[in-house]
C-alpha cells in the first residue's frame, strides 16, 4: 500500500503489518523514537480527524494480516484478522446465506478492522447498530506494546470490563486491533429499495417520519438532498411485500411519488468517500432537530443524504465558508463533526465538535492505554 | 488488596453524623439490625454488614455523599433492589451502601427519539409501564424485572429471555449521569445515536458499580412487537432438543426467545402446577417469534417444522395473550419450582458457542454423576447461556464441598468449549477466582489502569469484578 497523507503530511515509512508481532514492534519502535503511529487499513475514513500532533509519524498498514481465522456458520460468528476487506469477508459469508450488516462505504478497500475502529457503517445502522454492536472479542496490542485479548466467540459475555467496547470506535487511539470475533447474522430473504420524490425536502422528511414510525418499520428511511427518500425494507419475504405495498400507499397518502431509485444503496454510502468537495459534514441530531439540519443543509447548497432512523446527516459543502451556518446547529442539540477539512479549518477547531464534561475523563482513560501518547496522537476527540 | 480503609467507629460515627443532616435520619441506616438486610445480595454464599446504608434522594445528595466518604477513606458501595446474584452489592470491604431506591423516577419520555430518561433506581418493568399505549417498552428484560432497578441493570449488564433477539442492556444505554468517586458529575454519552470520542457508556455497563455512582440512565425504547408466537415442543432426548436450537437459527429464523427446560424440572412443574407436560419427556423448547402480521404465522410454521424435523414428539402453538402466559408459565416458575426438590439451589451462569449444546449439556451431567450431585437445566438456549441448577443441602458439608468442586468444573468446562464465565449475572465476588480462566494478567493489569481513570483510589465497590494483580501469577493471555 501506498502512504496515506494526513493533511497534506506524508508519514516518515510506512510499516506493512504481517502478524501481531510485527505491530508491537512498530509501536516499541515509535515509542523509542517519540514519533506517532497510525494505524490503517483501506484509507476509507482515515482522513477523519484532528491535526496531528506531532510532525514525525509512521503509517502502520494492516492490509496485509487479512486472514480467517475462524468460521462457526452454526454459531454466526467469525473471525477474522483486522486487515480483511469488508468484501471478502462477505463473500466468504454470503457462500453459508449469511452476512455482516455493516454496508460501509467502498467494501473492496474498507477493513473489518477500519470498520471498527471507526464505529461505522452505512444503510444498515438504524436496523442493525453499529459494529461495536457485533464485536464479541478481539486481539491488540495497546500503546504500551502489551499484547492483549478481551471478550471472546460468545454473544454474552460479562467476564471483566467491556474492554472491546471501548475499543470500538476509539478510531485506532488506544490500541491497535489486529484481530476481531463478529456475530454475523443471516442474509435476510428478501431487500428491496425503494425512491420516491416529493413536493419539497420538508415535506419528504415529513413522509420519512411517517414512515419511520409506520407499522412497516423500514429499515433504513433516507432522504437524498437532490430530492429523493429512499426506502430499504428486509427481512422475510412475505412481510417485505406486505411492508412494500404499505410503504406505497402510506408515501402516495403523504403527497410522495414513487420513482426508479438513482443510486443502489451502496452507492448511496460510496458517493460521501468518493466526493472531492472541500468539507464534508458528519451530523448527529434528534429526530426534533433534523427539519434545522434539512433547512441549513438547503441553504448552503449541501449535497448528501439525511438518515431519518439514526439521526446522522452526511453532507458536502461546496463553500466553507459556510461552516459556521452549520456550527450554530449545535443550539438544537446537534453534533456536528467534519470528517474533511482544509488544514487552516481544522487548526481552528476540534473536529469532533465541542468537548463536553467527561473529557478529562477521556484524556485520562487514553494515558492508561497509551501512555506515551503514541497512537494516533492528537487525532481523537479533545485532540487526544 | 485496596487501600486500607478507616473503618473506625468514630470515623462512622462522624460520617453518619453529617450524612443524617444532609439525608435526614430515616435515610441513614446504623443499627446492627437495619444493616443486616444489607449483608449481601441476592447471592447468600458470602455475607459482609456494611458499616452504614444511606438512601439518597437525588444527584447531588450522591455528590455529598460521596465527598463526605472520601474526606475519610471510607469505600461506597452502590445498591439497586439487592437482586444480583453474584455478590456485587455486598460490602466485602466494608465501607458504606449507597441504596438508590429512593431516586426510582421516570424523568422523560421522549418517543420520537425512542428514549426515556430514568433515575438509577427506576424499576425496569416502570419503564415499559410508563411507556404503555405508545407503541414502545423497554426491551432487556431480566426475570427480576419487577425489582430490579435499571443502573443495577446497568451495572450488571442484565439480560433475559429476550436478549436473543434484542440484545443486552448494553445495547439499550444510550446515556449514562454518573457520580465519580471525587464527586465529579460527568455525563457519558449524548444520548444521540452516535456519540463522539470514547464510548465509555459502553465501558461503563457491566462495571458493576466499580467506577462511579450511576445516578440517571437514558434507555433506547423498543418498538413493540406486532404479532408474536409461542410455540412449546416437546423432545425425547436433550440431543434432539438442542439440535433443533442450532438449526432453528441456520435457518434464518431470529427467535425473540427460545428457552429449554429439562426432564426434572417439567416433573417438578407437573408437580406443582399441572401443566399437562409428558412426564417421561426429555426436555422441551419454549420459542417466541414476533414479526409482522403478514409473516408470523409462516415463521411459527417454519420453526414449527425444524423441531419436527429434529423428532419433537408435540408442538404447542400459542395463539392468544392467554395461551402464551401460560406457556411461558413454565420457564417462569421453573427455577423457582426447584425449591420442592431441595433446601439448597446454587444457580450456573455459564456460556458456549451455541453449537456445542449438546456436548455442554452432556458434560453438565457427567461431572454431576461424577460428584454424586443433582443438576437440572433451564436456560437460555438460544444464546448458549447455561443455567444448571446444583440441588444440595447445605447442611451437609460434604455434600457442599462436593457441590462447589462440580460448579468449578462446569465453568471450567464452558471455556474449554470456547464460552465464558458468566453471560450475565456476573463475577461480583462470586467468580473472581474463576476470572483468571477468562482475563489473562495483561488484560486483567490494563482493565485496572482504565478502572483509575475514574476512581485512582479504589473508594467505589472495591474488590469486584477483576482480580488484583497479585492473584496472578505469571499468568499470560489465554
Amino acid at each position: 500500500m501506498s502512504s496515506v497523507l494526513l493533511d497534506g503530511q506524508a508519514p516518515r515509512s510506512v510499516v506493512a503489518a504481517r502478524s501481531p508481532e510485527a505491530v508491537a514492534a512498530a509501536i516499541a519502535d515509535a515509542r523509542h523514537g517519540r514519533r506517532g503511529l497510525v494505524a490503517v487499513g483501506g484509507g476509507t475514513l482515515v482522513e477523519h480527524g484532528n491535526l496531528l500532533r506531532t510532525d514525525s509519524w509512521d503509517h502502520l498498514d494492516l492490509s496485509p494480516m487479512d486472514a480467517v481465522i475462524d468460521y462457526s456458520p452454526a454459531d454466526t460468528v467469525v473471525t477474522a484478522q483486522a486487515g480483511i476487506t469488508l468484501a471478502a469477508l462477505q463473500e466468504l459469508l454470503g457462500s453459508h446465506g449469511q452476512m455482516l450488516p455493516f454496508d460501509a462505504p467502498l467494501p473492496g478497500r474498507a477493513t473489518l478492522g477500519g470498520l471498527f475502529a471507526s464505529n461505522a457503517t452505512g444503510t444498515l445502522q438504524a436496523a442493525f447498530g453499529r459494529p461495536r454492536d457485533r464485536a464479541l472479542g478481539l486481539r491488540a496490542v495497546l500503546g504500551t506494546g502489551e499484547a492483549v485479548r478481551f471478550g471472546g466467540q460468545t454473544v454474552k459475555n460479562v467476564a471483566g470490563y467491556d474492554m472491546v467496547r471501548l475499543l470500538a470506535g476509539s478510531r485506532g487511539s488506544l490500541a491497535v486491533v489486529t484481530e476481531l470475533t463478529v456475530r454475523a447474522c443471516a442474509r435476510p430473504e428478501a431487500d428491496t429499495w425503494q425512491a420516491y420524490e416529493g413536493r419539497s425536502l420538508p415535506a419528504l422528511l415529513e413522509a420519512a417520519r411517517l414512515l419511520r414510525n409506520s407499522p412497516e418499520r423500514p429499515t433504513a428511511t433516507i432522504i437524498d438532498l437532490s430530492g429523493c427518500l429512499y426506502l430499504r425494507l428486509t427481512g422475510m419475504e412475505a412481510a417485505v411485500a406486505w411492508a412494500t405495498d404499505l410503504c406505497r400507499k402510506t408515501a402516495a397518502i403523504a403527497g410522495c411519488t414513487e420513482v426508479e431509485p438513482p443510486f443502489s444503496p451502496q452507492e448511496l454510502v460510496d458517493r460521501r468517500s468518493e466526493s472531492d468537495a472541500p468539507c464534508l459534514a458528519r451530523i448527529i441530531a434528534p429526530a426534533g432537530a433534523l427539519d434545522a439540519v434539512l433547512a441549513a443543509a438547503h441553504a448552503i447548497g449541501a449535497v448528501g443524504h439525511i438518515d431519518v432512523g439514526t439521526g446522522i446527516c452526511e453532507l458536502a459543502l461546496p463553500d466553507p465558508p459556510a461552516l459556521p451556518l452549520l456550527e450554530a446547529l449545535s443550539t438544537h442539540a446537534v453534533v456536528v463533526t467534519w470528517p474533511r477539512l482544509p488544514i487552516a479549518l481544522k487548526r481552528e477547531r476540534d473536529v469532533w465538535g465541542p468537548s463536553r464534561n467527561d473529557a478529562p475523563l477521556q484524556a485520562r482513560v487514553k494515558e492508561a492505554l497509551d501512555p506515551d501518547g503514541v497512537l494516533s496522537p492528537g487525532r481523537n476527540v479533545g485532540h487526544l | 488488596m485496596p487501600a486500607p480503609y478507616d473503618l473506625s467507629p468514630a470515623n462512622i460515627a462522624s460520617l453518619a453524623s453529617e450524612l443524617r443532616q444532609l439525608l435526614g435520619e430515616a435515610y441513614v441506616l446504623a443499627e446492627a439490625a437495619d444493616l443486616l438486610a444489607y449483608d449481601c445480595d441476592a447471592y447468600t454464599m458470602h455475607k459482609a454488614t456494611p458499616q452504614l446504608v444511606v438512601m439518597p434522594s437525588s444527584t447531588d445528595d450522591v455528590v455529598a455523599v460521596v465527598r463526605a466518604c472520601r474526606r475519610r477513606n471510607i469505600p461506597v458501595i452502590p445498591r439497586g433492589a439487592g437482586t444480583g446474584l453474584s455478590g456485587g452489592a455486598t460490602a466485602i470491604h466494608g465501607g458504606v451502601i449507597v441504596s438508590l431506591i429512593r431516586m426510582d423516577g421516570i424523568l422523560s419520555i421522549d418517543l420520537p427519539n425512542r428514549r426515556a430518561v430514568v433515575q438509577a433506581g427506576c424499576m425496569n418493568l416502570a419503564i415499559t409501564r410508563a411507556a404503555a399505549g405508545t407503541g414502545f417498552h423497554y426491551a432487556p428484560d431480566p426475570s427480576s424485572q419487577s425489582a430490579c432497578t435499571i443502573a443495577g441493570n446497568v451495572a450488571e449488564n442484565a439480560s433475559g429471555p429476550h436478549t436473543l433477539k434484542y440484545g443486552m442492556t448494553a445495547h439499550h444505554i444510550a446515556a449514562l449521569r454518573i457520580v465519580l468517586p471525587d464527586g465529579t458529575i460527568v455525563d457519558l454519552g449524548s444520548g444521540l445515536e452516535e456519540s463522539t470520542g470514547l464510548d465509555l457508556v459502553g465501558f461503563t455497563v457491566g462495571s458493576e458499580g466499580t467506577l462511579g455512582i450511576i445516578t440517571e440512565v437514558t434507555v433506547r425504547l423498543t418498538p413493540d412487537p406486532q404479532a408474536v408466537r409461542t410455540l412449546l415442543a416437546v423432545f425425547e432426548t436433550v440431543e434432539d432438543c438442542t439440535q433443533t436450537v442450532t438449526q432453528i437459527i441456520a435457518s434464518g429464523l431470529l427467535p425473540c426467545a427460545i428457552e429449554m427446560i429439562d426432564k426434572v424440572i417439567l416433573q417438578a412443574l407437573e408437580d406443582a402446577f399441572r401443566l399437562g407436560f409428558p412426564r417421561d419427556a426429555a426436555a422441551v423448547l419454549l420459542i417466541e417469534l414476533d414479526d409482522p402480521e403478514a409473516a408470523i404465522d409462516i415463521a411459527a410454521d417454519r420453526a414449527d417444522a425444524i423441531c419436527r424435523s429434529n423428532h419433537a414428539r408435540e408442538v404447542r402453538r400459542a395463539t392468544t395473550t392467554a395461551e402464551r402466559e401460560g406457556l411461558w408459565l413454565a420457564r417462569k416458575k421453573g427455577v423457582g419450582t426447584t425449591g420442592r426438590l431441595a433446601s439448597s439451589i446454587v444457580t450456573q451462569d455459564g456460556v458456549i458457542p451455541r453449537s456445542r449444546l449438546p456436548e455442554a449439556l452432556r458434560r453438565v451431567a457427567e461431572i454431576a454423576a461424577a460428584h454424586g450431585i443433582r443438576v437440572c437445566n433451564i436456560f437460555h438456549a438460544g444464546d448458549g447461556n447455561l443455567h444448571p441448577c446444583v440441588l444440595f443441602d447445605e447442611r451437609d458439608l460434604d455434600e457442599l464441598h462436593r457441590v462447589e468442586k462440580a460448579n468449578d468444573e462446569i465453568i471450567a468446562m464452558c471455556v474449554e468449549l470456547g464460552g465464558t464465565i458468566s453471560g450475565e449475572h456476573g463475577i461480583g465476588i462470586e467468580k473472581l477466582h474463576h476470572m483468571p480462566l477468562v482475563v489473562g494478567a495483561a488484560e486483567a493489569a490494563a482493565m485496572h489502569r482504565v478502572r483509575r481513570a475514574f476512581d485512582p483510589d479504589d473508594e467505589c465497590n472495591p474488590g469486584k469484578l477483576v482480580p488484583l494483580p497479585s492473584a496472578y501469577g505469571t499468568g499470560t493471555a489465554p
